[in-house]
């Protein structure tokens, strides 16, 4: 009657296995250096992304309240343009913004 | 005096793998059937204890890459049965006659291999195990997450399924 070890004898591994694993580990460490040499630009990237000055999106309310004559608003008109000016006093967000235009037709273009 | 223990450096890994690379890629091959593929598992095995060099004792490295070793013959057997399910292999290696086969004939060998494949994964590792680690049942119970005495009785009824089939007297 056979032995087990008969029927699970030891084979021989292939030929070279140290040379092999030797191999995979300095590829393993040639790659992880590869990619060790991204990183800071990476993080760089990631840096400059997040700290980029990005404008703000407000949303301008539909309605701007027209002001006419309010002394005690910080924005004034001076005199001499009242008649062609309008200044809008635009709350936003806990800011207040004027917004200031000419009230005067489009120019005609010249030809 | 106190002695440092020894660091898990390049040259113990080595010398590591000289030592265990014949059982352990006996016992890999009993999954994979294929030499070139039960030496790569090894390989990995290996290549994954060195990403772990920092956590590795000394006492316990062996355990260690035997438990990473049988952790990817599972994982690989998987991963065969899966491409076998769609029929992407075709041609599985446990069809042609192998290393095994030079040593038990092939015919022999093909009934070998189909009464260990017929084997639970459980009686199958601590069968393995146990005959290709030289370990004891204390360490093989503890790379296998089980009590001692499962091993054994894991080990008993897996030489009893072989014997049913091929007839095999245990040691």
């Amino acid at each position: 009657m056979p032995e087990l070890d008969d029927i699970l004898p030891s084979l021989t591994p292939p030929p070279g296995g140290l040379h092999a694993l030797r191999e995979r580990l300095d590829h393993r460490r040639r790659r992880a250096v590869w990619w060790v040499g991204l990183v800071p630009l990476g993080a760089a990237a990631l840096a400059l992304a997040l700290l980029w000055p990005r404008a703000e999106v407000l949303s301008l309310p539909e309605d701007p309240v027209l002001l006419t004559a309010v002394p005690s608003e910080p924005v004034t008109v001076p005199a001499e343009v009242a008649a062609s000016v309008a200044v809008a006093r635009v709350p936003v967000e806990g800011l207040v913004w004027y917004r200031v235009g000419s009230t005067l037709p489009p120019a005609e273009p010249s030809r | 005096m106190t002695t440092e223990a020894r660091p898990f450096d390049r040259a113990a890994l080595e010398a590591l793998y000289v030592r265990l690379e014949r059982p352990l890629y006996n016992a890999a091959f009993r999954w994979t059937w294929e030499p070139e593929e039960a030496r790569e598992l090894v390989q990995e095995a290996f290549v994954r204890l060195w990403a772990k060099r920092d956590e590795v004792r000394p006492e316990t490295v062996e355990p260690l890459v035997w438990r990473i070793t049988l952790n990817l013959c599972r994982k690989r057997r998987r991963w065969h049965r899966l491409r076998t399910f769609f029929g992407i292999d075709r041609d599985r290696p446990d069809e042609r006659p192998g290393a095994d086969a030079l040593l038990l004939g092939v015919e022999r060998a093909r009934e070998v291999r189909a009464a260990v494949e017929a084997l639970p994964d459980a009686e199958r590792e601590a069968l393995l195990l146990t005959h290709f680690s030289g370990l004891s049942y204390r360490d093989a119970a503890a790379i296998l997450g089980v009590a001692e005495g499962t091993v054994g009785s894991r080990r008993n009824a897996a030489v009893r399924r072989l014997r049913g089939v091929l007839e095999v007297h245990d040691a």
